[in-house]
């Protein structure tokens, strides 16, 4: 019999990767139900916001990927949404844009064109080589100096790609993208990164980077290499990342080097950890309730507060998400799902099947223990301290 | 002068002091020995003020040192040489001295401040020659044995009423150990109040007024020193208890 | 030779604003671990000041020191209400409410004075050039240096030979044992905050004089730059910090004058990419004394 359940993830202890897989992709497709019902119910009323916040959960899934299996937090993820962005753009715009707009870019890419989904993968797939290729670099990096450099490698990508111009318009605006996130192609990404997302979670490789992330030390001594545990999360999180540029470049149609910087980068970090930075659940969960709040603040600004009519002022909804920011840290950093996730488990039998269900109190959530707030308080962090 | 009633304090969930109770005298020696994880280290934090008590009196000279933080007890004349020394490696060894007058230069007006502060680092000199040889040395450059001595010496730059000792001997070869405890001898001449906190109850015991044993958080025996020392109950603390079945 | 001093001159110029910058920022990290997202916008809130007292034709001195003053104030206050509770927190968790705090001043900014640019009229004198033994220098370079050498050596008195210097580094190796020796801990974070304030407030005066205008979301690149200056410098390290800003600074004119021209526009991506590879070499930093696992 199956049954489902939330199960936090207690320690480093295994669940059965297909009950997990299965149950938080079902939990994406059923989001993906629920939001074509609103639609079809309030008669596309608010179609922009909901592709908004199929974009922004894939993003914040693919920075999930990064920080809740190695526990860095990176401030480059834009750089590969960039990477994403230009490179679908590059390959859907008509060429007859391309040749009047960018002149110079090679034959190949500016005579032809490729469909929707594939130049989406291709978007991925560019970024995660990128990722790859730089990958060993990053990673012998932790906590505080891989934040800061994440940054620089932000700001690197940033000012190639505003002198790129044979390929990108440098400063000037990239347009002519064709209208392509419709809510087929952005909740089925959604859910195809979800499932990426918590394969990556319950693999053998997911599984050592987390060992790694609690106590490199012992991880190594039980044979895991550090800096290659980590390279898989990081390119699966670029991946995931450049398919969110590819969408926003099919959302927004049109772009420049300075829609992916530090503005954009700020709120996915604040969804990640509102969610719980531990949980796939939780990116999704983060994504849903920020985009709600930052939708609210944009009324708030334009002068409505509900029925009520208030002066309009720019830079509320920054000043609310600041303060939102910090509370959120001092009151809950391990945010709304903290570790948890919904997992698809099979009841313990008599002389049943071996395997993770057999570790003692593995299943309910119940008991807390010091070692579990331990876990679960500094999700951001390695353990130790300064 | 210093009493403690029923002191419970510990980590996150788990209670590492469970209701220890002692009374300290002016000028007297008091030991507290038990085993690795007994709590002797959380009760000396407790004390001192660098960990937060989480219910029962502590009391100095007879104020209560409740909320008080650990620069205030400081302030007030309770100094605690810390378990592993702790000296401060990135500092010389002049410095650390220095530091440890804080409470000192604190005490009293500005004017007098330097005065106080050099007579303190002559003293310290004085008693301690190989301080002087090597004061301009980083901290982390002397040996254990040098080590303590520095401790100690910090810790007497406060000049306090109270000096709280934790695990001097530790990682000390025996013939520094000596040393460490003669000095500890002429402190108590001086008419220095101690406590002492060691694993090895032998010296401590032989050397100590008073004595209290904890074990798991809890007073196992206390009494004098020769009390305790003589108590058949004394290897209970460290072996567990002996029954019929294991004689 | 003139052109090897140029070169000189024009590197310790160019590192002199980071070297102040890293110090600012490496004073709050060396005693509680934060790397204070927010310093770069202390800035921008002196540049809205400058531009004020610009238009109220205020004394130069009064000015200077009303926009110290307000960098100080702004920084202790920050200190205080925002970072008081996150005293033990992580290095991340402190940069991620930095970020918070960066929001709030920001907004404040925009909500007080609108989006757009605001001119910062610089006195003329900055501007004039002299020439010794061949080397041009701007007065405004050889002001930033010299304050960079005042700002440093100060730094370092206060440091080696004050009594609240002794309390600061002994609190920033070890602060449990700094009050159990008697330090108030309150006063040495409050202290680092201020001082923190007081050179960012040094900085932005010889930022805006050079750059004329100031918005509202400020420039990103020198906060990025001074973080990477004290990454590469060692973490935590005072000594660390000067060397990351110099490096720093040697590294972009280097670059700026020996890049091959079809290169240039990307100058400050080969930086970044130099220092990078720089961490490969050595996590540490060029100074650094903490292994970076255990920050």
């Amino acid at each position: 019999m199956i049954r489902l359940r939330w199960t936090r993830e207690r320690g480093l202890q295994r669940r059965a990767t297909s009950g997990a897989v299965v149950a938080v992709t079902v939990l994406a497709g059923l989001v993906g139900a629920i939001v074509g019902v609103y639609l079809a119910l309030s008669g596309g009323a608010n179609y922009d916001l909901l592709i908004t916040f199929g974009v922004n959960a894939v993003l914040v899934v693919g920075l999930q990927v990064l920080v809740g299996n190695t526990g860095i937090m990176s401030f480059g993820q834009m750089a590969f949404v960039a990477i994403g962005a230009y490179t679908a753009g590059i390959l859907t715009t008509p060429t007859a844009i391309k040749a009047s707009v960018l002149p110079q870019l090679p034959t190949i890419f500016r005579d032809h064109t490729m469909p929707v989904i594939p130049a989406l993968l291709l978007a991925g797939l560019v970024a995660g080589v990128v990722a790859l290729a730089i990958g060993p670099i990053f990673m012998r990096l932790t906590g505080i100096a891989a934040g800061i450099t994440s940054f620089a490698f932000l700001v690197i990508v940033n000012d190639f790609l505003r002198h790129a111009s044979s390929f990108t318009r440098g400063n000037e605006t990239f347009f002519g993208v064709p209208q392509s996130a419709n809510l087929p192609v952005v909740f089925g990404s959604l859910t195809g990164a979800v499932a990426l997302a918590a394969i990556i979670k319950w693999s053998r490789l997911g599984l050592q980077a987390r060992a790694v992330r609690e106590d490199p030390l012992a991880a190594e001594t039980a044979g895991i290499k550090v800096i290659s545990s980590r390279v898989w999360p990081w390119v699966g999180s670029a991946f995931i990342s450049g398919v969110a540029g590819a969408l926003l470049a099919y959302q927004l149609t049109a772009f420049s080097p300075n829609s992916f910087y530090l503005n954009q980068t700020i709120p996915i970090v604040v969804m990640v950890i509102l969610g719980g930075a531990n949980s796939v659940a939780g990116a999704v969960v983060g994504a849903t309730l920020l985009t709600a709040f930052q939708e609210l603040m944009r009324n708030v600004e334009d002068g409505h507060l509900g029925p009520l009519h208030i002066p309009s002022v720019n830079g509320i909804a920054e000043l609310a998400l600041g303060v939102g920011l910090i509370l959120l840290l001092l009151a809950r950093p391990e945010g709304v799902m903290s570790s948890w996730e919904p997992q698809f488990l099979a009841r313990r039998r008599n002389g049943g099947r071996p395997g993770p269900t057999a570790t003692p109190a593995g299943d309910v959530a119940s008991a807390d223990s010091d070692a579990e707030a331990a876990t679960e308080a500094a999700p951001l962090e390695e353990r130790s301290q300064r | 002068m210093l009493e403690v009633t029923d002191l419970v304090t510990g980590y996150g969930k788990a209670r590492a002091v469970d209701g220890v109770s002692l009374h300290v005298t002016q000028g007297s020696v008091f030991a507290v020995i038990g085993p690795n994880g007994a709590g002797k280290t959380t009760l000396m934090r407790a004390i001192c003020g660098d960990l937060p008590m989480w219910s029962g009196a502590i009391t100095f000279d007879g104020d209560s040192l409740r909320g008080l933080r650990s620069d205030a007890r400081a302030k007030l004349g309770i100094t605690l040489c810390p378990e592993g020394r702790r000296i401060l490696s990135t500092l010389s060894v002049e410095e650390n001295l220095r530091i440890g007058a804080t409470p000192l230069a604190r005490r009293h007006a500005r004017s007098q401040r330097k005065r106080l502060v050099q007579e303190g680092l002559e003293l310290a000199y004085e008693r301690f020659p190989i301080l002087r040889e090597r004061r301009a040395a980083p901290g982390g450059a002397l040996s254990g044995g040098q080590q303590q001595m520095l401790a100690i010496a910090r810790a007497l730059m406060s000049n306090p009423s109270l000096l709280l000792l934790d695990e001097p001997s530790l990682g000390l070869a025996p013939l520094v150990i000596e040393e460490v405890y003669g000095f500890l001898k002429t402190l108590r001449a001086e008419g220095l109040t101690l406590v002492l906190v060691e694993e090895s109850a032998a010296r401590a015991l032989q050397f100590a007024d008073r004595a209290l044993v904890m074990k798991n958080g809890r007073t196992l025996l206390d009494g004098t020193a020769e009390e305790v020392r003589t108590s058949p109950r004394l290897s209970e603390a460290f072996l567990g208890e002996i029954s019929e079945a294991t004689l | 030779m003139t052109a090897f001093f140029q070169s000189l001159f024009d590197a310790l110029s160019a590192g002199s604003t980071y070297v102040m910058l890293a110090l600012g920022i490496t004073l709050l990290f060396g005693v509680m671990g934060l790397v204070n997202f927010a310093y770069g916008d202390l800035i921008v809130w002196c540049g809205y000041l400058m531009a004020l007292l610009a238009g109220w034709h205020v004394n130069a001195v009064v000015g200077i020191a009303a926009v110290v003053a307000l960098a100080t104030v702004l920084s202790v206050g920050m200190g205080e209400t925002v970072f008081r509770p996150f005293r033990k927190a992580p290095p991340l968790t402190l940069l991620l409410a930095s970020i918070g705090v960066s929001l709030v001043l920001q907004a404040a900014i925009r909500i007080i004075f609108g989006e757009g640019f605001r001119p910062v009229p610089t006195p003329t004198f900055l501007g004039n050039t002299v020439v010794v033994g061949g080397v041009r220098m701007s007065v405004l370079a050889l002001v930033s240096l010299g304050t960079a050498a005042v700002v440093v050596a100060g730094l370092y008195v206060l440091l080696q030979h004050t009594t609240i210097g002794l309390q600061m580094r002994a609190y920033a190796e070890d602060s449990d044992v700094a009050g159990l020796m008697g330090v108030r801990r309150e006063r040495i974070l409050t202290a680092a905050f201020a001082l923190s304030g007081v050179i960012a407030g040094i900085v932005a005066m010889l930022w805006f004089a050079k750059i004329g205008t100031v918005q509202p979301s400020g420039d990103l690149n020198p906060t990025i730059k001074a973080f990477i200056a004290i990454v590469i410098g060692g973490l935590g390290s005072v000594r660390g910090a000067v060397i990351g800003g110099l490096l720093l600074g040697l590294f972009e004119s280097a670059l700026g004058a020996y890049l091959p021209a079809g290169l240039l526009p990307y100058v400050e991506g080969f930086a970044f990419l130099l220092i990078i590879l720089v961490l490969i070499a050595r996590p540490q930093g060029v100074a650094g004394k903490t292994v970076e696992l255990s920050r």
